[in-house]
């Protein structure tokens, strides 16, 4: 037997000689508009609660100088196809070298004024099973349900709410009792747009039918010279033999110091260690999810409890690590701006920090913390 | 009266064979017939003594067929000894074990003696005069008997020559003062006096400085036997002292026509456009499973006991198999057998150790060692970060060692046993996580040893057969994080038994079985693999997990036969056929190869080769966890023709054009099948195609004795179905291995004017940046917190051009029982910063290269002493 270890080698002395580090900004350092989570509420839907709402977090820095300056977040979903449930188009490369133009594609076969999901007859049609599910509006306040004035029109529209309940046609009695689908559920995508513009700027017709119709046509255009933050993000559709509890979204109180509440004020330079505060009347083992990783055939392995990720992100200021964990609970240190080119002070003496825990199975939270420049 | 004194040296051979290529020197011309030059009348005249130095070359049948002057201090001496030149008789050279034509120089003295009278002569009664002067003769440094020396004692009043273990002994020698004069063929002139008492025997050692660096010393890179398409041959002394590659014999490899330039971390060898997988590694016939250490920073075997490298890029003989695109074999020397030898060499990497010597009449052994120190230099120096929670939990460390024991009962037996290995590691602790992850720590390390018994029998005199048997353990473990661990450890029984036979002087067979049986234990538990065109589920790659734990034998029998045909004079014609099968793979094969080569002058050889090769695919796309049990072999059509000419003095070059067809090759795949009456995934099938194309060119100046040096270029051409095949990888086209152009210039210049024993050299390499696919898109996956970037299809995006120039100075001290060495080297000394890898910032909207180790100026050192 052969083994093919050089990439693992090279790789290894590559990081053991810091010869591929580079000094790119970090993924922590909020310069430019950006899509840094989204939530799926619950995580996990079945039966018994067949509908999954979603939201986004998107910063931008200029809310910081500008908090009303508006983004919008469109939602499409990406059912499986139901000949096969382990493909899904969605979370293909190949599909998503130009995500925009699959969604347009999707746009043109659905009805424009109908949210139904597709189901797809034809099979060969690649964009079998997408459709859009809702939008959303941004600004510094946070994403909530979006509204729009039309042409000809005196009335606010308000646009569908991002939300997926499971298809009544999409079964289980299909799968053999053997299929893993049954333990683990099946997959649906959804993918999120994070457009750099206004709803109003992206939705305008004559009516809401029209103004549907020319979304992908509009969406081509500001991709021309807007950001636009290609994202997929999966929820689980639980199998009948499924034995974990439902999965749930993290729980977040804030965020903290180690012995302390988090500061409001910083003073140039200052270095402070934060940590996830967590909420004290929920026990840490209900926080922390139990679960069976699971084989391949469905067999259970090990019965785990959850491990959270804390993603870390400040407008001002560096933190020392991108990515914490919950266990152990490591501290994240955050350095105050010192004033050079890299890490300016704020002009308004204003920073946020956020805070997005994962629990690694599709739950999200996140949370934020203010602070201003101490006089 | 003038006495004319004259005797002929010879100082050194040249060693500028007029084949097209050099080779070993087997056996060294020595003279037959000394002829007196005479004293010219002018020289006389005028009192002149001194010595003409002549560039002689000897035919095959050892008769002097050519002559110049090469120093002269005139008055006629020149003609004189052109005339007597002529006339000197040599018995043959052999290189390869064959007469063949050399040119070495030679001295002849031209001394006038004053006249003196001679005493009246008067019958006496012949007396046995008693040995009162006797000694050995032994090479400066490694104290290696001469044989064949001649010792002139008191300017020819007596001249004795050494013995097989280089021993002299003289009778009769007048007491008081001696004037001894030591001569032979590939030594300086040895010069002394010595004083002879009355009743004494006087016993002397002495010890004659090498006219020539480690010119016998050869090491041959490229076939042996001088039948197959491929032939580059570099002796040891060349390697030793070639800049960039810390005189690592394997490494040399990656300098000439057909390999590939390959980063520094990799230990791959890619040999005309074959993937790593493609081309094996040997060690005296036996399969290893890596040829360099720990990233490609030296190789797994000692140099110091390496006799060949056998390197075939292509168009090798049915012997081997297994393997789609080329072939590298180590091939180890037997121990000295005749006096002890030590060695200790110290380099910038790694310390080695050699012990060799008799421990019978017939039975001789060597025992080396080598450990890299880097890991104590690590552990010393702040490689991380300050601030970095990344550490060393086993610092980056290498280990081999060998033990070989030769043993030679009768003359057509020799048998030998042999234990080698190899030990790698490292691990890391606390690395930083970019994205949500499970990399946090890091854990390799690779071990493998393989214990050979051979034995090699000359049945009749035509008759040649030898066994080799085998018995090997390899282990590999990587951890990586707590969601990634493999534990493999193979143990191999491999059985080698090659018969040859010479039914005439035009044609001969072999015959062979290569045969291997392994038992695979395969412990793994890896993350859920993403199907293939799949992005990586952050989700399925925490919630499910894929294990492995099963204990698999595999048995692969191979047979071959071949004939070597001579039709013509200078034409060599070799035909054979190879059957494979392997249990496990459930594949089998017979490929049929030849290869010719005509020689059609005394300076141009052509040659060519066809040939069908198979390989099995890599084991872990064959299981049923990670790929498609059905999965069948990989293979490829190989042609390749060239040309061998030697185009004056010491400069020869060789050309070579091939064209490889592959077929059968491991592609991913999406399709649904059924097996086992499931419907599963296939992963895996052999749909993918290829081919692969170019020229290779070399052009040598053989060493002679002032520089030595070769120019290297490769044009080379691949093209792949698909060529990003790893576990869940997709499906592309291109060939992320392919390298147009390389150009490798290599030079090293004796400068004993400056000091004795001193050299420089020089290594320029240029190529072609590898390939790479461009971000076309990134996704933002919102589960995993990070990025994932949308690359082509196709390698439609090349690194930037690599150059890089490397430097060296040798220098060699010879004393009398031992010597040292040592050398200064520095690469990349116009800190050039060659484009390694394309990094990207978290959302791929930025970029830029990595550079290439080393980034910057690197000097290094080595030092080397030897008894």
């Amino acid at each position: 037997m052969n083994f093919n270890i050089s990439r693992t080698f090279g790789l290894a002395v590559l990081v053991a000689i810091g010869a591929c580090s580079d000094d790119f900004d970090p993924a922590s350092k909020i310069d430019s508009f950006r899509l840094l989570a989204i939530q799926a509420n619950p995580p996990e839907i079945s039966k018994t609660q067949p509908t999954a709402q979603f939201t986004s977090l998107v910063v931008d820095s200029e809310h910081l100088s500008n908090p009303h300056r508006q983004s919008t977040v469109l939602y499409f979903v990406c059912l499986p196809n139901p000949n096969n449930p382990l493909s899904n188009v969605c979370t293909k490369f190949e599909a998503m070298r130009d995500p925009v133009a699959l969604v347009s594609g999707a746009m043109d076969n659905t009805s424009q004024c109908n949210s139904e999901i597709k189901d797809g007859d034809s099979e060969s049609d690649e964009f079998n099973g997408i459709s859009f599910v809702g939008i959303e509006a941004c600004d510094s306040a946070g994403c909530r349900d979006a509204s729009v004035q039309l042409d000809n029109s005196t009335s606010v529209v308000s646009l569908p709410k991002p939300e997926f309940t499971i298809p009544s046609d999409l079964k289980f009695d299909g799968f053999p009792s053997s299929s893993l689908l049954r333990y683990s559920g099946i997959q649906v995508v959804i993918l999120a747009f994070a457009i750099d513009a206004a709803p109003e700027e992206l939705i305008s017709g004559s009516d809401y039918c029209q103004a549907m119709a020319q979304l992908p046509n509009r969406l081509k255009e500001l991709q021309q010279n807007r950001t636009i933050v290609d994202s997929l993000k999966r929820i689980i559709i639980r199998g009948p033999d499924a034995t974990d509890p439902p999965n749930e979204n993290p729980i977040l109180a804030g965020i903290r110091t180690r012995d302390a509440n988090a500061p409001t004020t910083f003073s140039a330079k200052q270095e402070i260690e934060f940590l996830a505060q967590l909420p004290a009347e929920i026990d840490q083992n209900q926080l922390f999810q139990p679960y069976n990783r699971i084989l391949e055939d469905g067999q259970s392995v090990e019965l785990l409890h959850e491990e959270w990720s804390y993603s870390w992100f400040t407008t001002s200021g560096k933190f020392k690590d991108e990515i914490t964990l919950s266990n152990p609970e490591n501290a994240n240190k955050w350095t105050a701006p010192d004033g050079s080119a890299s890490y300016p002070l704020p002009p308004s003496g204003h920073i946020r920090i956020f805070m997005v825990a994962r629990d690694s199975r599709g739950g999200t939270a996140w949370t934020m913390h203010e602070m201003n420049t101490m006089q | 009266m003038n006495r004319i004194r004259l005797f002929c040296l010879t100082l050194f051979w040249l060693l500028l064979p007029f084949p097209a290529f050099s080779a070993s020197l087997t056996r060294e011309p020595q003279l037959l017939e000394p002829v007196k030059a005479e004293y010219s009348a002018q020289a006389q005249a005028a009192g002149v003594s001194g010595d003409v130095v002549l560039e002689i070359d000897i035919s095959e049948t050892g008769s002097v067929t050519n002559a110049q002057v090469l120093e002269s201090p005139g008055y006629g001496l020149d003609q004189s000894a052109l005339a007597a030149a002529k006339k000197l008789r040599f018995s043959p050279a052999e290189i390869d074990g064959k007469p063949a034509p050399v040119r070495i120089e030679y001295r002849f003295h031209f001394e006038i003696k004053p006249n003196t009278v001679d005493p009246p002569k008067s019958p006496k009664t012949p007396v046995v005069k008693p040995v009162n002067f006797r000694g050995r003769v032994v090479e400066r440094g490694s104290k290696r008997p001469l044989v064949g020396a001649m010792v002139d004692i008191n300017d020819g009043s007596v001249v004795v020559i050494t013995d097989s273990q280089g021993n002299f002994q003289a009778a009769g020698i007048p007491v008081g003062p001696a004037r001894i004069v030591v001569v032979e063929s590939s030594h300086l002139r040895f010069k002394t006096t010595e004083t002879i008492e009355k009743g004494k025997a006087t016993e002397v050692t002495y010890y004659l400085q090498k006219a020539k660096q480690g010119i016998f010393e050869t090491i041959v890179i490229g076939e042996k036997e001088k039948k197959e398409v491929s032939l580059v041959k570099i002796s040891a002394a060349e390697i030793n002292r070639i800049a960039g590659i810390s005189g690592d014999t394997v490494k040399v490899i990656q300098n000439l026509p057909g390999a590939a330039r390959t980063s520094f971390g990799s230990d791959s060898l890619i040999l005309r456009g074959g993937n790593p997988h493609d081309t094996k590694v040997y060690v005296d016939g036996i399969e290893v499973p890596m040829i360099f250490h720990f990233g490609g920073v030296t190789s797994v075997y000692s140099s110091e006991l390496t006799k060949d490298v056998e390197y075939e890029p292509g168009n090798f003989g049915v012997q081997y198999g297994r393997a789609t695109a080329g072939r590298v074999e180590i091939k180890s020397r037997d121990p000295h057998s005749k006096q002890l030898h030590l060695l200790s060499d110290l380099n910038f990497y790694h310390a080695t150790a050699l012990a060799e010597g008799p421990l019978s009449e017939n039975v001789s052994v060597a025992i080396a060692a080598r450990r890299s120190y880097v890991d104590s230099l690590l552990n010393q120096i702040n490689v991380f970060d300050s601030d970095s929670t990344t550490a060393f939990s086993l610092a980056p460390r290498y280990y081999d060692g060998q033990l070989k024991l030769t043993w030679t009962p009768r003359k057509n037996d020799a048998i030998r046993f042999h234990l080698f290995g190899s030990d790698d590691g490292m691990g890391l602790v606390g690395m930083k996580q970019e994205t949500q992850g499970f990399m946090d720590d890091l854990n390799i390390k690779t071990r493998f040893f393989r214990a050979m018994l051979s034995w090699d029998h000359k049945l009749a005199q035509n008759t040649r057969l030898k066994v080799i048997a085998s018995q090997g353990y390899d282990r590999v473990i990587a951890n990586v994080g707590n969601r990634m661990r493999q534990d493999l450890n193979v143990l191999s029984t491999i059985v080698r038994a090659d018969a040859h036979h010479e039914l005439s002087k035009y044609i001969s067979f072999g015959l062979g079985f290569d045969g291997r049986f392994e038992r695979w234990n395969v412990n793994i538990t890896s993350p859920h693999i993403p199907k293939t065109n799949e992005i990586p589920n952050p989700i399925d790659l925490e919630q499910q997990a894929v294990l492995m734990d099963e204990i698999i034998p595999v048995w692969l029998p191979g047979v071959w036969a071949e004939a070597v045909v001579e039709p013509m004079d200078g034409l060599v014609l070799i035909p054979g056929i190879r059957f494979d099968y392997g249990t496990f793979y459930n594949s089998s094969w017979f490929d049929p190869r030849i290869s010719a080569r005509w020689t059609i002058t005394e300076n141009t050889t052509l040659k060519g080769g066809a040939g069908i090769y198979h390989q099995f695919p890599e084991p872990v796309y064959v299981t049923k966890q990670y790929g498609n049990p059905d999965l069948g072999s990989e293979g490829s059509r190989q042609y390749s023709a060239g040309i061998e000419q030697h185009i004056w003095g010491p400069i020869t070059a060789d050309v070579q054009l091939y064209y490889k067809d592959l077929f059968g090759l491991t592609e991913p795949s999406n399709n649904i099948i059924v097996r086992d009456g499931e419907l599963v995934e296939e992963r895996y099938n052999n749909s993918g195609g290829g081919k692969a194309y170019g020229a290779e060119f070399l052009l040598r100046y053989n060493a002679d004795g002032r520089f030595f040096g070769w120019l290297s270029y490769t044009y080379s051409k691949t093209k792949r179905d698909s060529s990003n095949i790893g576990i869940g990888d997709e499906d592309v086209s291109g060939d992320q291995y392919d390298q147009p152009h390389n150009l490798t210039a290599v030079g090293t210049l004796e400068l004993p004017e400056i000091w004795n024993g001193l050299s420089a050299g020089f290594r320029l390499s240029y190529g072609s940046g590898n390939p790479y696919r461009k971000i076309e898109n990134a996704i933002f996956d919102a589960d995993g917190g990070s990025f994932n970037g949308i690359q082509s299809k196709d390698w439609n995006a090349r690194l930037p051009d690599f150059f890089q120039l490397d430097l060296r100075i040798d220098k060699k001290w010879t004393f009398k029982t031992w010597s040292f060495a040592a050398y200064l080297e520095a690469k990349n000394v116009t800190n050039r910063k060659n484009a390694d890898e394309i990094n990207y910032n978290y959302d791929y909207s930025k970029s830029s290269f990595s550079a290439e180790f080393p980034p910057t100026i690197l000097p290094s050192f080595g030092l080397r002493a030897e008894y």
